[in-house]
This record gives structure tokens, sequence and C-alpha cells, in this order.
């Protein structure tokens, strides 16, 4: 147990640093002079060099790697170039757009594909089913930004209910910031849903294929205790590791979502900010999204390794030979 | 062969892909129109006789500009998904041959691009390395490279364990001719399949990069970028935003579904437990 334990958190902390390691690296190739950028091009060569040494850009990479990863585990993201505040607090301000989104397309998602799910595999090889199965196929070919652009299409240009874009502040109208994330949360969650339907089908499937389900049949429950009760909550579980393993590719969904409708969140700020070469913007939201998501998969690893001890033991590995 | 036309998934994709590819042919060949030529006495003309699909806010012909969009998304999607099985295959036959330490390690660094989402990488790339279609193509082959790294060593390593390697290596076979010559040919069928799978994919996140201005610049035609330059002008001329998007939904509806269909034909096994 603590050897799984003890090799997993090995493996956790060198993903990170390696993960740490190439954002730093591959931001560093940006061409643009950050002390340039922020004294502009009147300055003088002396305030430049003053400037750079007072940022650590005169140091070799690996001292400035250090300085930067030692100033993160206390917290300290550094300061914006382009906003002159700290990154921490500008994050924490952009995470109020961007996780009420993400859940509520995960809730989008979640409402839409569990009982479509559910009719397909109760109504298997029916016109239904196949119903299902054609929304999932178009849902998956359809990018989410369409899907947004033909949102705004028909709900803000054609209806006039929603405006096109923008986002009203929790603080002044709490419904109205709900309002400006309504679409944008639907056309991501209608891309995810197509994903977690056709799944949910062929978990309930699996799940209804199963000889406890026979039994529970055999008892004389009624149809809806079995298909419910017994085969949704056994179906559930891998939908809802699939729903946890996702929340990555949501947040990079939400960068180009947010900028679909033009939403202050942490998709639009890390774009803006690679345009305006703020590199330490660029850095500490790179970093917070992968760290995590390798947080979540380690999440993942670890409680499959607790539930299924065939995990935690390595068995299956005999196949290596 | 029968087989294969009684599969729906085949049929239908095949089509689909096909239809794709014999456009975007035809456009390198012959369009309508010059598809950058500006005419602003044209802008904005709702689709008709002369402007199938309408035009552009340059007056520039939608119906060309789409037919030439679908060469940018080919090309992007093969380029990259090839980068991808590449270097995915080699490094992925490599850590099934070694086992051990550097199996490992190959295995470890798959794990970390694989969980980071592409689309902020690619963004990541693309806008380190200046935006344009090259980059775009790295960008995406990138991320690729796990995804097969990871199928081809998980499908050699049952196949090194078959009886027909030991005896290639009994008559004095060299581990790279059993490689070459034996084990990648018996796991062809996964990655083809996967390949198509990737392709769509590949298409999407062009796509999403185009969006964004990071893809292929203007003037050449890609949908992403058209969909970007649409939205700016929904309220006078909503077809902009329907062709383009149109386009990307149909290629990747196409690639997918033959990716589904190549499974069912090549792998029957696979689908049946998938049933």
């Amino acid at each position: 147990m603590f050897a799984f334990f003890g090799k997993r958190i090995l493996i956790l902390i060198a993903t990170l640093l390696l993960v740490s390691g190439m954002i730093f690296l591959v931001l560093k190739v940006i061409p643009g002079d950050p002390a340039q950028i922020i004294l502009g091009v009147q300055a003088t060569p002396e305030n430049l060099t003053e400037l750079r040494h007072k940022l650590g850009l005169d140091q070799p990479l690996t001292v400035q790697y250090w300085n930067w990863l030692s100033a993160l585990v206390r917290g300290d993201f550094g300061r914006s170039i382009t906003y002159d505040v700290p990154i921490s607090a500008l994050i924490v301000s952009r995470l109020t757009v961007t996780i009420p989104l993400a859940i509520l397309s995960i809730f989008f998602a979640v409402v839409l594909s569990v009982p479509l799910g559910i009719y397909a595999a109760t109504h298997r090889n029916q016109p239904g089913d196949y119903g299902v199965m054609v929304f999932s196929q178009i849902g998956l070919a359809i990018p989410a930004f369409w899907a947004g652009i033909l949102l705004i299409l028909f709900f803000a240009v054609h209806l006039q209910w929603f405006s096109a874009g923008g986002f009203k502040s929790w603080t002044e109208t709490p419904l109205g910031a709900l309002k400006s994330l309504l679409l944008p949360a639907l056309s991501l969650g209608l891309i995810r849903a197509a994903v977690l339907a056709r799944l949910t089908r062929s978990c309930m499937l699996e799940a209804l294929g199963e000889d406890y389900i026979r039994t529970a049949r055999s008892k004389g429950l009624a149809e809806t205790i079995v298909v419910y009760k017994h085969a949704l909550r056994n179906a559930l579980i891998p939908v809802v590791t699939i729903i946890g393993l996702q929340m990555g590719e949501l947040l990079a969904g939400a960068i180009v979502i947010e900028n679909v409708f033009n939403l202050p969140g942490l998709g639009r700020l890390v774009f803006l900010a690679i345009g305006q070469r703020d590199l330490p913007v660029v850095q500490g939201v790179s970093l917070l999204i992968a760290f995590f998501i390798v947080m979540v998969n380690f999440g993942v690893d670890v409680l499959y390794g607790v539930v299924d001890p065939r995990i935690r033991l390595g068995y299956g590995k005999e196949l290596r030979g | 062969m029968r087989r294969a036309f009684r599969n729906m998934n085949l049929v239908v994709g095949g089509i689909l892909v096909m239809a794709i590819v014999v456009t975007a042919f035809l456009s390198v060949f012959y369009t309508p129109h010059d598809p950058n030529r500006m005419n602003l006495s044209k802008r904005f003309q709702p689709p008709g006789p002369a402007n199938f699909l309408g035009t552009d806010q340059y007056g520039r012909d939608i119906l060309s500009r789409v037919m030439k969009g679908a060469v940018n998304s080919l090309v992007v999607g093969w380029v990259a998904v090839g980068i991808g099985m590449g270097f995915g295959i080699l490094l992925g036959s490599l850590a099934a041959y070694w086992m051990g330490w550097k199996d490992e390690g190959v295995m470890r660094l798959a794990d970390v691009l694989y969980g980071f989402p592409a689309v902020l990488s690619a963004i990541l790339i693309t806008s380190s390395f200046g935006p344009g279609i090259t980059n775009s193509m790295v960008a995406i082959g990138i991320f690729n490279i796990p995804i097969f790294a990871r199928l081809t060593r998980g499908a050699s390593l049952s196949v090194w364990q078959r009886d027909y390697v030991t005896s290639a290596r009994a008559v004095g076979q060299t581990n790279k001719a059993i490689i070459w010559h034996t084990i990648l040919p018996n796991i062809l069928s996964p990655l083809i399949v996967q390949g198509t799978v990737q392709l769509a994919i590949a298409i999407l996140a062009e796509a999403a990069l185009s969006y964004l201005g990071l893809g292929s610049q203007p003037p050449h035609a890609s949908w992403g970028r058209m969909l970007s330059e649409a939205q700016t002008f929904m309220e006078v001329s909503p077809w902009l935003a329907i062709f383009p998007g149109l386009g990307i939904a149909w290629a990747v509806l196409g690639f997918n579904l033959l990716g589904d269909g190549l499974r069912d034909l090549l792998d029957p096994k696979l689908t049946e437990a998938r049933r």
C-alpha cells in the first residue's frame, strides 16, 4: 500500500517538475523583451539593464527557473506586466467567471446526456436509440465555438433573448451574470453531452447485461427500480470518472468559448496575455491549468488503487514478460 | 467485401470523406471564382445564382473559399497526424522493445503530454513560435505523438509474445527486421483506425486555432478564420457563419464515421466487446 502511494507521489512530483519546466522553456522562446515592453520604446539602455536586473532576466535560465518555482511554492505568481497587479489576484478574479462556466456546462452536459443515454440503452435498436446515436455523432463533429456562434445567431441576433457576448459582474446583478453564462455554458455542454450520452448508453447496456440485474428481475422488482436503482448506479461510475477527467478539456475549451462570447475569464486572460507578451501571466495560468489536470489524474489513479486492489498490487504486468 | 457494404458507418463515412477529398482536389484546379479576389461592389451578397453561397465583407465568393478551406483542413490534418504517427510509432515500438526504465521514461513523458489539453499547448506553441500553418501543424502533431506511442507500445507488447516472433528470432532475424516486418504489420489495423479518428480531432483543433487567429493567415481561406470573421457581420449576413461550420462538421463527421466503420471491419472482436 505504502509502496503504491510512494511511487504515485514520486511520479506526481516528477510530472509537475516536467510540466513546469516545459511551460517555462516554451515561453522563454516567445520573441520580445519583457523589459522593453514595460518601459516602452523611449527607454534608455541603462533603464533597460536596470529593469532586466530587477526582474532577474540577466540571470542564467536555471536560476530564473529555480526563483520562479520557489516563489510559486510560496503562492507568489509574480506581477502582471500589463495590469501591474499580483497575478494571483488576477487569477482569482477571473476564476469567478471560468469556474461557474465550467460547472454550468457540466450541469447542462449531465442533464442532457444521462437521460438520453438511459433512454437509448433501454430502447436498444429502436428509432429512439438511433436518434440518440445520430445526436451524439453530430455533437462530436461540431466544434464548440461554432455551436456558440449558432446559439448567438439564434438566441441573440434572431430572438434577441440574450446579448451576443460580454459579462455582467456577480456583485452588480447575480441573475444578469448567470444569464451571460447560459449560452457559453450551453455550447460547451452540448458537445460534452454528445460524448457522455454515448458513454452512458454503452455503460448502461453493459450493466443491464449483468447477472445481478437478472437476479433483481427474477425477484419480481419493477423495471423502473431495476433500471434506475440497480443498473444506473453501477453504470454511472465510469461516467463520473470521465466527467472528472474531462475537466481539463473543459478548461481548455473555455479558452476558445470565452473568446467567442467575450467573457473575462481565465481563458480570455491567457489569450490576451499571449498577445500582450505578458509572460508571467501566461506562465501562471498555464501552470495552474496543468497543475489542476495532473492533480485530477493523480486523484483518479489513487482512488482506483484504493477501490481496486488489483491495480495497487500491479497485476496485469505479467503481460510484459 | 459484402461485409464492408453492409457496414453503414463505413459507407456513410466513406462517402462524406470522399466528397471532401474530391472537393479539395477540385479546388486546386477549379473554383467558381477566385477565392481571394475582392469585389467591394458585391459585398454581403446573399446566396444566389451568381454566388451560390453568397459573398463576404470583401465581396469574395464563399463557395470558392469553403472549397479552398477544405484543402487547408485536410493538409493540416494529414501532416499533423503524420507527425504524430511517425514519431509515436517509433517511440512506442522502441519502448516495447526496450522495456525496463527506458520504457518507463518514454511512457511517463507520453502521459504528461497526453494529460495536457492539446488546445492550450497548441496555443502556447503557436503563440511562441508565431502563428501560421506550419507551426499549427507541428503543434497539433506533437500532441498526437503520445497517442500513437501508447497505442503502438500496448499493441506491440502482446505481439512480441507470439510464437511467430520467437521463430523469426530463431531463424536469426535482427530486432530491427522483426519490428519492421513482423511487429508493425500485425498492429497496423488499430493504428489505421486511430489515425482516422485523430484526423477528425486534428481538423477540429486546426479550426479552433485558426478561429483564434493562430492558424493559417489571411488572405488564405480556412474554415476557422472564416467563422471568426463572420461573427462580426452576423447581423447583416448570417449565412457567413453557417457554411464554413458545415464544412468542419462534414469533414469531422466523415472521418469519425469512417474510423468507426474501419474498426468494425478490421477488428470485429473489439466491436462485439463494445456492444
